[in-house]
């Protein structure tokens, strides 16, 4: 088989789409979630900065996402529309441009998050996770690293069963992150996860 | 919640976009794993519920999380409710609930942002359940002051540069006594000039003008208060009229005097108690509790500014225009309170019903028929809500600036006159076009919302958009199960029930969601119900309409003599895995099949013959009836 993490976002984008809201829901503007957002689609940008904020960051420190792409784009990734009578989450449903948007910006968040490896910028557990991927041989057994980070950036997000089915493709031996060298191989194991469909939308 | 299919479409476009398979969706079930099953269930569990509970939060320290799974599930959401985070929560709901839900609470610095100060209804009542108070005053149309704004020091920027230099050196609390002492002296001057001049139009035009430099609107402005204060620069809506602002003629003198000494006479009281209400202005706003809240008889503003329910930005965003008459506030008031869609639905129309305008249509009565009664509720109020009740003043101006009075203003309102001699206006909650009886008329916005706090729809809607809120409503729910959860709201709503009922039931409800089972099922169906009330056991029909079925169809539609021969009790399967009603064509004794079941019971459903329109001579409220008009519909169109 032929695997490459590059193609990730595009499996991804598939998958994203796919396990949108199901048939139907989007007739019913009342089918909204926790806090008011559709089960299948976005989370949005706001939500996903709280969850990375209290799973990734230190105290005093903050990971800020908003600026990345600006306000015209943040809108396409799920957000309350404004509005003291009508408002609702909008541009909650997974489609081309939306997850082609949302890679490019954890594509920029990993890169960023990837760059204190060290320090105490980031959670304790985040930082050690970060730095023995980053320092392990190309060619070593990095589950257990890879298990840590899946643990402190899903926590229990997604049932056990996908962590296995993602340690099991992103350790395959052509992936780029394998070849990748230092806080690049960082960068793709988590925007790996920053993409995975149990992160991305509400469940 | 992504099931098997999910995965496997997923996989399937990507192959499509991608040619190659690049990763397999197989859940590997043998692999092993640090964390016992149940564990990771009950982790994953706590995680959801910290989420749901805690607005803001995504998860809590590693101590905390310890010890709440050391818990009880219940106890452990008891213990959540009390931090201060859920009452964010109840917040954000309530926002939820009205329409108005924010994309951020606290956008900066963990302070509460402007739109979300501006909500006062839905903040007063979430300070009601965090002091074991009266949820309900979510419900009520007038309502206390609320301050969210912390103290601060006037702008230093009154009056130019020269001005400027005065108040070098000077405190806040200095630089504040010079600016109330400088807006005193300007009102007194105006006020002298009120009883003594003659022309009181020049005077209109001097206390209107906005550029007046060391003016009383400056110094106010300079002073940064908090609403209602912040109004004070700015004289009564009767001034306006009365000084002819609004293309009218001015008002007579003895009128228009009377008014400008009374507006500033109210003014000068204000401005006396600017340094008490200072002394009330919170230091810090970050969590509920600390909002200020100040009831209309502590300062002398009630006399003043009204504060009710609506804000300014929703009186906007709900005008009324010459044309619609107040509609779109009845839609919201419908959408929001009653969970009433206005789905067009055909009714029974009420005899002598005319068919030349568009609201007394039959089609559209549908519709019209509590859409206008609710409209009632709002006639008097015009542009940006501005109560134009008659009794003071022989105008209406609407939102796209049409002024009525006289005989115009007259046949406006006679929309809503009665012609029954039991009330003088067609105004109120309207569940039946021609049951009298069954509907809650009322007269005034109070009158509204007494009904809304009184009757069973708005706490079924209330639970229903809980259960949204928290699971989904593209989850689906049995209805009987959310009945009884708004059984205790209504049990709460009760004149005889005991203080802070109100608040305990919030808590019950939505604690009754966190523990459901559909909140715990880690991938539900979307089609199955869950949760039932203690004690019922599911009926077997389609849980989305089942309650609707058994209220209103089965008691007579049940067993082999049912009408029409169809048992609605019945639902099997009708071969090839299909299900339907057990329902048998009494001509030919063959079953028929759930298309033809579908399309008879819609047409009963829409009906607008009261010898056809089911169910037969009985009231069924219209949101069910809308609700089980659309689940025949979704399922004639392949869309169960």
């Amino acid at each position: 088989m032929i695997f490459s993490d590059r193609l990730i976002p595009f499996f991804v984008l598939g998958l994203l789409i796919a396990c949108g809201p199901r048939n139907g829901a989007e007739e019913n503007a009342s089918d909204l979630r926790v806090a008011g957002r559709r089960v299948g689609g976005f989370k949005g940008l706001g939500e996903i900065e709280i969850i990375l904020n209290e799973r990734l960051s230190s105290a005093g420190n903050k990971i800020q996402m908003s600026y990345l792409l600006g306000p015209a784009l943040n809108a396409l990734l799920g957000a309350f529309t404004e509005g003291t009578t009508t408002s609702q989450f909008e541009a909650a449903a997974p489609n081309p441009v939306n997850v082609l948007l949302w890679d490019i910006l954890m594509e920029k968040t990993a890169g960023q998050i990837s760059q204190f490896s060290t320090g105490n910028y980031l959670d304790e557990g985040i930082t050690r996770a970060m730095g023995e991927i980053e320092k392990s041989p190309v060619d070593a057994d990095a589950s257990t690293s890879l298990r840590d980070i899946w643990q402190v950036v899903m926590r229990y997000d997604a049932p056990e069963s996908e962590r296995e089915a993602w340690l099991t493709a992103i350790q395959q031996p052509d992936t780029d992150w394998r070849k990748a060298e230092g806080r690049y191989r960082t960068q793709a194991v988590l925007q790996s996860l920053f993409m995975h469909p149990y992160f991305l939308l509400e469940h | 919640m992504y099931s098997r299919s999910c995965w496997s479409s997923g996989l399937a476009l990507s192959l499509t976009l991608l040619v190659i398979p690049l990763l397999s969706c197989h859940r590997d079930q043998s692999q092993s794993h640090p964390a016992s099953e149940a564990s990771w269930e009950q982790r994953a569990w706590l995680d959801k519920a910290v989420r749901a509970l805690l607005y803001g939060k995504a998860r809590l320290t590693p101590a905390e999380e310890e010890h709440l799974l050391g818990l009880s599930r219940e106890a452990a959401v008891d213990e959540l409710m009390a931090r201060p985070e859920f009452f964010d929560t109840v917040l954000d709901f309530n926002l939820y609930f009205q329409g108005s839900k924010l994309e951020s609470l606290k956008p900066f610095s963990g302070k509460y942002g402007q739109e979300a100060t501006q909500s006062i209804p839905a903040i007063i009542a979430a300070m009601e359940v965090s002091q074991g108070g009266d949820y309900f005053t979510l419900f009520d149309w007038k309502i206390p002051y609320l301050i969210g704004t912390e103290v601060s020091a006037p702008f230093p920027s009154v009056g130019g540069k020269d001005k400027k230099d005065d108040i070098k050196g000077l405190s806040s609390d200095q630089i504040r006594s010079l600016y109330i002492e400088r807006a005193e002296n300007d009102l007194f001057r105006l006020r002298e000039k009120a009883e003594k001049t003659t022309d009181l139009k020049a005077l209109c035009d001097e206390i209107d003008d906005p550029e007046r430099e060391d003016s009383f609107a400056n110094y106010i402005d300079a002073l940064a208060l908090p609403p209602p204060f912040d109004g004070l620069s700015t004289m009564s809506f009767e001034f306006s009229l009365e000084c002819g602002f609004s293309g009218l003629a001015p008002a007579p003198e003895n009128v228009l005097r009377a008014t400008i000494a009374k507006d500033l006479d109210q003014k000068l009281k204000l401005t006396k108690e600017i340094p008490a209400l200072v002394k009330r202005l919170p230091t810090s706003v970050k969590q509920i509790k600390e909002f200020v809240r100040i009831e209309a008889n502590e300062f002398s503003f009630g006399d003043v500014v009204k504060r009710e329910n609506f804000s300014s930005s929703m009186w906007q965003e709900l005008p009324n225009s010459s044309t619609n008459f107040n509609r779109r506030r009845a839609a919201y008031m419908l959408r929001t309170y009653f969970c009433d869609d206005l789905t067009p639905i055909n009714i029974v129309a009420p005899s002598g019903m005319s068919s030349h305008k568009h609201a007394s249509d039959a089609g559209c009565a549908a519709c019209h028929y509590k859409l206008d009664p609710m409209a009632g509720f709002f006639r008097y109020r015009g542009f940006s809500g501005v109560d134009f009740n008659p009794q003071k003043s022989d105008l209406l101006i609407h939102d796209d600036l049409f002024q009525r009075s006289g005989d115009d203003l007259k046949n406006y309102l006679d929309n809503w006159r009665s012609s029954d001699p039991a009330r003088a206006w067609n105004v109120g909650y309207v569940r039946s076009a021609t049951k009298a009886k069954l509907n809650e008329y009322g007269d005034s916005l109070d009158d509204l919302f007494a009904i809304i706090r009184r009757v069973r729809e708005s706490k079924v809607c209330l639970t229903k958009k809980m259960a949204s809120y928290v699971l989904g409503a593209d989850q689906v729910y049995d209805g009987s199960w959310i009945d009884s959860l708004a059984e205790k709201f209504q049990q709460a709503a009760q004149a005889d029930a005991p203080p802070g009922a109100s608040s305990q039931a919030f808590k019950d409800v939505y604690k009754s969601f966190v523990l459901s089972k559909t909140f715990s099922t880690p991938d539900p169906e979307l089609g199955q119900c869950y949760d039932f009330p203690a004690g019922v056991k599911p009926s077997g029909l389609p849980c989305a309409v089942s309650f609707i079925i058994e209220k209103n169809c089965a008691s007579c539609h049940k067993g082999t003599g049912a009408p029409a021969g169809l048992d609605l009790s019945i639902w099997e399967d009708q071969g090839g895995g299909k299900m339907g009603f057990h329902h048998i064509d009494k001509d030919s004794g063959q079953a028929l099949p759930m298309a033809t079941t579908l399309e008879r019971m819609k047409e009963r459903l829409t009906s607008s013959d009261v010898n056809r329109q089911m169910p037969l001579m009985r009231a069924m409220g219209p949101v069910e009836r809308a609700s089980l008009f659309k689940w025949i519909d979704s399922q004639l169109r392949g869309n169960p």
